[in-house]
């Protein structure tokens, strides 16, 4: 507590979650894009909405001796009529205001009205999939060979009264087809995946699948239409107005103005740019405001996807920060004198700490971690999902999603602070020196290529040589993991093998530059129990048999006792416990290492023993508490636990843990 | 893939018939009187009743729409209502002109869209994503029929850079392919930045990048392939917008095209030249979207392998 | 930043870009004017004609090549280039000049006697004598049994061969617009028109100075005529080409891409006439722009002078003109100010809101009457749609109810002719070679505008069969007298015909009858 005050900050710890909607507004307001965007919007809608109290004169007020006088700042023109007049002399700024209500009204039910014919003919084009999908698809494209311009003689001649609601009509119709195309495919994507799949074996109808699952992924796409959609169909009206199928005059639009102008180009140009500008704020402020709430509401498109991490800045050379949060700071273990028959270390893990700067908070996602990996052997990171152990894997490869990065510490590989090597080098080092490997094994293969091109383009990266020599390289690593007809595999594609392939495949891509580290995320959390034995046992004996490192990341602690040679427990982006394997499962000191190994069935407990789930939830990694992170769900938690935030002790060879309980231990060794 | 072919050439087959079908009754209900048109106003009945003869229009409805179809099923297109020009003729004549202008312009605005789309997507919310987004919004408020007319005030009557109209060497492309292209690519660069954004946030972009593959091959070869796919379909809904907009385009630049022809022949209400005219877009629309559609299928092997 | 100062630099640089435009001063408004640069040196005069010349028209070729079957305007103007005719009557108030014909008398009210030329050639060869005359004449003029659309000019009239070069005309009925209606009726082949019906609908054979080269739907190429009797014209190749926007044709015209444009609208007048490689030929024409009201849309207008006459009184017809610009004038009569025997009315009808509602109020016409229609058509007369607005707003301010309906020119002839259409008046006009008859036929009972006024029939009928021309101008003065009261009609204004050409054409005959003759016009390279 104290020195968090020294440092001068406090987090609060996390209120009740506010109801849903008045969360997103508050993110909606927080947001500059939107707030600049819906006020611009605003304005407009204003303008027009109060358009017979601000414009200074009656737009169908004619004066013929006045006509096409220039607006205030052009020679010849007056404060009078601010932005000219037009053929007729009535005023420009008054017409363009009463325009506007027009032309927003026409547009944005124009805009409706496309938006929901085609978001329902394109849900139900993509959902049915059989004779009416091809229906209605043809009847698209009838529709967009169809020339505007005939569309507009026939419904105009037809209805020869040209109100709003023909216009809406005749401007609305056209566009519906923009719509449906990339609903239809967006559908035709999603309803395809699981979780649709699951609604549809509970028994979920169609139009539930259809309204609860498929749409709310679909209706980004439509909103982005939309936000286009509405100066297009501004400028149709436009167009009619041009061909002479406008609003009945003299009322007047956007439209008809700019088509009055587009003849009176040579001689009075603003008549043509006032309008032109008017439409172009207008659709500015929509497609920011759109952008906005897209973000929010959507937060994939948020993310700036690729951005050069900045190079770290170096510190003064003190791994204690002193602005760090906790107070109890992991260090590197001295040399224990057991270590000399220990193999040596390949990559040392300093005090690392990442976080990930939002809009509106900081996650801090690894908090002063540090660990070391031997030559030739297996650590495993265990801890819950949120636990910092994907994160801290990837910052050795330096491959944080953006907008994440390290804030202190150092990851020192042969000799090199990977965190300040340059862009380059750190690429040289990744697939030769240090392999990855991820949870989900087909998606990390290009779905477009064939497994044989995307072996053989990495293999003619790191090894040179021939696409006919790589191929053969491809072969061999191929049967080093187990797989028996490599050629035949080759030319497959991703999606045609199953899960426990293409990790094998992931195995044999990262494994045959034979690097010194392998870092595996979850291999096998994505494959059925069998073939995540086989996965890990082929992964066993080719690391064994290169002398590779492995960290092997899972959240299955039995996985991490069959396979690792060490361990790390890690818990809301701290070091838990960490320590040879036998001595940490046999031995477990942190009740959260407990608390997992009591949660895991285990063949030697009799049956009828419940099995233990941790009650409770990870914290809020924004909004961290002081203290031992896992106080709130610690069974032997202690008052000191809420407020001071242990730091590691050793309490066996090489094992160390961190947790108050084993402070005041006597077998301890402070350090 | 035989069954597919024959299934689509059959919807394809329905789609121009259909239209042609549509136009046809259209023409003869919407307003306009061609024979009247083609007489002084006021003209009196027994006149313009010569001129409906000469024409045929003064036939029953149903007979003029027997008499068309057969005729199309023998490739005769009717006659111009106008001066007794084969209709099929005169559209043989102008196709390879909108055909070019096409093309080059679908070259054009994928590249501009491809540079522009993928640039904003690779700094999302940075300054060039923002200067996009402004350059997309002056696109969608600049109305085609103005923006030509003020390109040729500059480029061909200030500067003399380009000509104003017609369609002679690759200089008088310019001017009608930018109009076009400002008209076309907002929905493109919008399209392509959602499809890359979503691309490069795809596991194998990060698994890629994992193997050591330098960025830039990263986003062009593993990103490009991926997220071009949706973008082979645009080209199919860029040739729809094209030919919806070719007809104002033509129209400001002269262009002897089959737009011009149309709107000309619309004007007049020149009846078997605009249905020659929509059915030439018509086949067109279909059979390029049948053609990219083989194309999709063949560059994505997950369409391609599955049974149909 | 960014987007707010971004949008801000964009709009300021548009600002900037709109207050940096031309400067607009008010419209002016010419009579008859010819404007011409200094003619350049003229060098080594090349032998034979030289040089192609692009004409942009305003309006759609409307008609195949067969003989006589239309009478639209566009279809006639490419007609003079190709074919000729008996007589031309170059300016309606002096008498006509020889061409295919070189003498003429008449015989007796009905019949005329004329001498032909000799020595003219038509385009394929074949020699022009009296038979040409006779077939020509005969199918035109409705004496044959092939129905013509031409023949409703005319009143039927066989031809006497007197001899291969003397022939006489006998109509039925004393025709006093015969010289004017064998102006507009070009001389074709017997032979064609016997032997080659369907081939001449493709291939016009004509003496004129140019010979048809390329048919195309919007495109005519002619190529110049050599052995033409009047020698061969100057210009070797001349196109016309149908454009239907304004501004296209004016952009063509300034990058040097068409040497001659059709009906320049007023807004490009001023930066026409401010080039000096351009020029503009502006007459006032022979074309009536009226308001045409159908008989049975508006019972009021039917039943009710006083209502016809405060509508006209409330309109500011020299405001109108004011808009439409170039020689357009305000119309003074139902027949255009230079048609032959033209007579301004009385009293002249100028905006007068306050004697319009007190006509209104002593017909007790107390609401403005019931609401009505007024269609105009946009792309057809110049500055159609501000017109309208004009025309409507002056109506308001009598307390009247127009409702204006803008559409397109086929949309509006539907309207007119349709059971079920709703307009009442239109915004409309019509053209006419200078004699008063072709003019007043409109106003007659075969066309839709006759609200079964039988005196107005009868004084029409009379104009056009008077052939002592003092009698007729009596007659055509009374006619006009008599319409100006009845005021069946609003007549606007005359329209202006202006023709913008590059400064190296010169001779273009612009006439008021909408004629634009090419020969003897050259270019010069």
């Amino acid at each position: 507590m104290t020195d968090r005050a020294k440092a001068g900050i406090s987090p609060e710890p996390e209120a009740a979650a506010l109801p849903a909607r008045a969360h997103t507004l508050r993110q909606l307001l927080k947001r500059r894009t939107f707030i600049i965007g819906a006020t611009g919007l605003i304005l407009i809608v204003l303008i027009a909405l109060f358009a017979p109290f601000l414009s200074p004169h009656d737009p169908l007020k004619q004066e013929l001796a006045n006509s096409l006088a220039p607006p205030f700042w052009a020679e010849g023109g007056s404060f009078d009529h601010p932005l000219g007049t037009d053929t007729l002399g009535r005023d420009v700024a008054s017409r363009l205001m009463y325009g506007a209500r027009n032309s927003l009204v026409i547009a944005f039910f124009a805009v409706l009205l496309a938006s929901v014919l085609g978001l329902a003919a394109g849900l139900s084009a993509g959902f049915s999939r059989g004779w009416w999908d091809s229906v209605l698809m043809r009847f698209g494209d009838i529709q967009l060979a169809f020339p505007f311009i005939l569309l507009a003689i026939t419904i105009l001649g037809i209805l020869p009264d040209r109100n709003a609601v023909t216009l809406i009509l005749v401007i609305g119709i056209p566009t519906w087809i923009l719509y449906a195309r990339v609903v239809r495919s967006r559908v035709l994507v999603e309803r395809d995946k699981d979780y649709v799949l699951g609604a549809k074996a509970i028994g979920a109808s169609r139009m539930r699948q259809m309204g609860r699952y498929i749409l709310p992924s679909v209706w980004t796409a439509v909103l982005v239409i939309a936000m286009l959609d509405f100066g297009y169909v501004i400028l149709l009206e436009s167009t009619l107005s041009f061909l002479g199928f406008g609003l009945t005059p003299p009322t007047p639009s956007w439209g008809s103005i700019l088509a009055e102008g587009k003849r009176n180009l040579l001689n009075a140009p603003w008549l043509a740019i006032l309008p032109g500008l008017a439409i172009m704020v207008t659709v500015l402020a929509i497609n920011l405001t759109a952008d906005g709430a897209a973000d929010v509401l959507d937060p994939k498109l948020k993310i700036s996807v690729f951005r050069r991490l900045p190079q770290r800045k170096p510190t003064n050379g003190s791994l204690t920060d002193p602005e760090s949060e906790d107070a109890g700071s992991t260090r590197p273990e001295p040399a224990d004198p057991k270590d000399e028959v220990e193999p040596p270390t390949l990559l040392k893990v300093c005090d690392l700490s990442v976080e990930f700067p939002l809009e509106d908070k900081v996650v801090k996602a690894v908090r002063h971690v540090s660990f070391d990996v031997h030559r030739g052997r297996t650590l495993g990171i265990v801890g819950e999902s949120g636990s910092g152990k994907s994160v801290s894997a990837s910052s050795i490869i330096q491959l944080i999603e953006p907008p994440g990065r390290v804030t202190s510490g150092e990851i020192l590989f042969e000799g090199r602070d990977l965190t300040r090597i340059s862009n380059d080098d750190m690429t040289q080092l990744r697939g030769t020196k240090i392999g990855m490997i991820y949870q989900n094994p087909t998606s990390s293969l290009n779905p477009v290529l064939s497994i044989g091109s995307q072996m053989v383009e990495t293999i003619r990266l790191h090894l040179k040589g021939s696409p006919a020599e790589a191929r053969d390289i491809a072969s061999r690593a191929l049967l080093k993991v187990g797989i028996g007809n490599p050629q035949a595999i080759l030319s497959q594609f991703p999606f045609q093998l199953s899960g426990g392939m293409n990790q094998r495949v992931m195995i044999a891509l990262a494994m045959h530059t034979q690097p010194d580290l392998l870092i595996a995320d979850e291999p096998s959390s994505a494959l059925d129990v069998t073939t995540q034995a086989v996965v890990l046992e082929r992964l066993r004996e080719i690391t064994r048999e290169h002398q590779t490192s492995l960290i092997l990341i899972t959240h299955d602690i039995a996985l991490v006792a069959e396979f690792a040679d060490e361990i790390l427990v890690m818990y809301a982006g701290q070091v838990c416990e960490v320590g040879p394997i036998r001595s940490v499962i046999d031995e477990a000191r942190h009740p959260y290492t407990r608390a997992l190994l009591q949660s895991v069935p285990r063949a030697e407990i009799e049956s009828g023993t419940r099995l233990q789930a941790i009650p409770g939830e990870l914290p809020d990694p924004a909004a961290l508490p002081p203290g031992c992170p896992f106080a709130d769900r610690c069974v032997s938690v202690m008052d000191i636990c809420r407020q001071v935030n242990p730091s590691q002790v050793r309490v066996g060879p090489h094992h160390d843990v961190a947790c108050h309980l084993w402070s005041s231990n006597k077998n301890e060794e402070k350090v | 893939m035989l069954r597919y072919t024959v299934f689509r050439t059959a919807q394809m087959v329905v789609v121009v018939f259909g239209v042609v079908t549509l136009v046809f009754f259209i023409l003869r209900f919407a307003s306009g009187d061609p024979a009247r048109m083609m007489n002084p106003p006021g003209q009196p009945e027994d006149i313009v009743q010569l001129t409906r003869e000469k024409i045929g229009t003064d036939k029953p409805l149903m007979v003029q729409y027997w008499n068309y179809v057969f005729g199309l099923a023998r490739g005769d297109l009717g006659k111009s209502f106008h001066g007794g020009q084969p209709v099929l003729n005169e559209l043989l004549k102008v196709f390879p002109n909108t055909a070019m202008l096409a093309v080059t312009t679908i070259l054009f605005s994928s590249t501009v869209a491809l540079i522009l789309g993928i640039g904003a997507a690779l700094r999302a919310n940075g300054a060039f994503d923002r200067l996009v987004l402004v350059y997309v919004a002056v696109a969608l408020a600049t109305p085609s029929f103005w923006l030509g007319i003020v390109l040729v005030l500059i480029f061909a009557i200030t500067l003399d850079w380009l000509p104003a109209i017609d369609m002679e060497g690759p200089k008088s492309f310019v001017l009608p392919v930018i109009t076009l292209s400002v008209m076309l690519t907002p929905v493109l660069i919008r399209t392509i930045r959602q499809s890359f954004l979503e691309t490069l946030s795809d596991d194998h972009i990060r698994a890629a990048r994992a193997r050591g593959i330098p960025e830039r091959r990263v986003i062009l070869v593993h990103g490009l392939k991926v997220a071009a796919l949706p973008l082979v379909t645009l080209i199919g809904l860029q040739l729809g917008m094209i030919l919806a907009g070719s007809y104002v385009v033509e129209y400001i630049f002269n262009w002897p095209g089959i737009g011009k022809l149309t709107l000309d022949a619309v004007a007049g209400r020149n009846f078997p030249m605009i249905q020659g005219g929509v059915l030439v877009a018509a086949l067109a629309f279909v059979i390029v979207n049948f053609i990219v559609d083989l194309i999709y299928a063949a560059l994505d092997p997950r369409i391609r392998m599955s049974a149909k | 930043m960014n987007k707010l100062r971004f949008m801000l630099a964009i709009g300021l640089i548009l600002v900037l870009a709109a207050a940096c435009g031309p400067k607009p001063t008010p419209e002016v408004i010419t009579e008859t004017v010819i404007v011409t640069a200094t003619p350049p040196l003229e060098p080594t005069v090349p032998t034979g004609p030289s040089g192609s010349v692009r004409f942009l028209i305003a309006e759609n070729f409307w008609a195949d090549w067969d003989p006589y079957q239309t009478t639209a305007q566009s279809q006639a103007r490419v007609e003079n280039q190709i074919f000729d005719y008996l007589v031309d009557i170059p300016d309606t108030a002096a008498p006509p000049v020889p061409m295919l014909a070189t003498e003429w008398t008449r015989i007796d009210d009905r019949t005329w006697e004329f001498k032909l030329r000799q020595g003219v050639k038509f385009h394929d060869g074949s020699t022009f004598d009296a038979e040409d005359v006779k077939a020509s004449v005969e199918l035109a003029s409705g004496a044959t049994n092939k129905p013509t659309v031409r023949a409703s000019n005319w009143i039927p009239t066989t031809v006497e061969i007197v001899d291969p070069y003397t022939v006489r005309l006998v109509s039925e009925k004393p025709f006093a617009a015969l010289m004017a209606e064998l102006t507009d009726t070009g001389i074709c082949s017997a032979d064609d028109l016997a032997n080659n019906a369907e081939a001449i609908k493709s291939q016009p054979n004509g003496t004129g100075p140019f010979r048809l080269v390329t048919n195309e739907v919007d495109r005519k190429v002619m190529e110049a005529n050599l052995d033409y009797w009047q020698g061969a014209p100057k210009i070797k190749t001349l196109i016309w080409e149908f454009v239907q926007d304004p501004d296209t044709r004016l952009a063509a015209l300034m990058a040097g891409q068409a040497d001659a444009i059709d009906r320049v609208p007023p807004q490009h007048l001023r930066v026409i006439s401010g080039s000096d490689t351009l020029k503009l030929v502006s007459v006032t024409g022979i074309e009536s722009v009226n308001l045409y009201v159908l008989p049975g849309r508006l019972p009021i207008w039917d039943s009710t002078p006083a209502f016809r006459e405060a509508v006209m009184r409330s309109i500011d017809r020299p405001g109108l003109v004011g808009l439409v610009g170039g020689a357009s004038e305000v119309a003074t009569s139902f027949l255009p100010n230079r048609t032959l025997y033209s007579k301004e009315g009385v009293p002249n009808y100028t905006k007068d809101i306050e004697a319009a509602k007190a006509l209104l109020a002593g017909a007790g016409i107390t609401d403005g009457g019931p609401e009505f229609e007024l269609w105009v058509a946009s792309g057809f007369l110049p500055r159609a749609e501000e017109v309208g607005a004009a025309i409507a707003a002056s109506l308001q301010e009598a307390g009247l109810h127009p409702k204006i309906v803008t559409t397109d020119l086929g949309a509006m002839i539907d309207d007119i002719f349709s059971a079920d259409g709703t307009g009442a008046m239109y915004h409309i006009s019509w053209s006419s070679n200078g004699d008063p008859s072709p003019h007043l036929m409109v106003y007659s009972s075969a066309f839709a505008w006759y609200f079964g006024d039988t005196e107005l029939q009868r004084q029409i009928d009379l104009v056009a069969t008077t052939t002592d021309p003092a009698a007729r101008e009596i007659a055509t003065h009374d006619v006009q007298d008599y319409m100006w009261k009845q005021l069946w009609h609003v007549p606007l204004y005359n329209s202006d015909f202006t023709i913008a050409t590059s400064a190296k054409l010169e001779g273009l005959d612009v006439r008021p009858n909408f004629k634009t003759l090419f020969y003897p016009a050259s270019i010069t390279p």
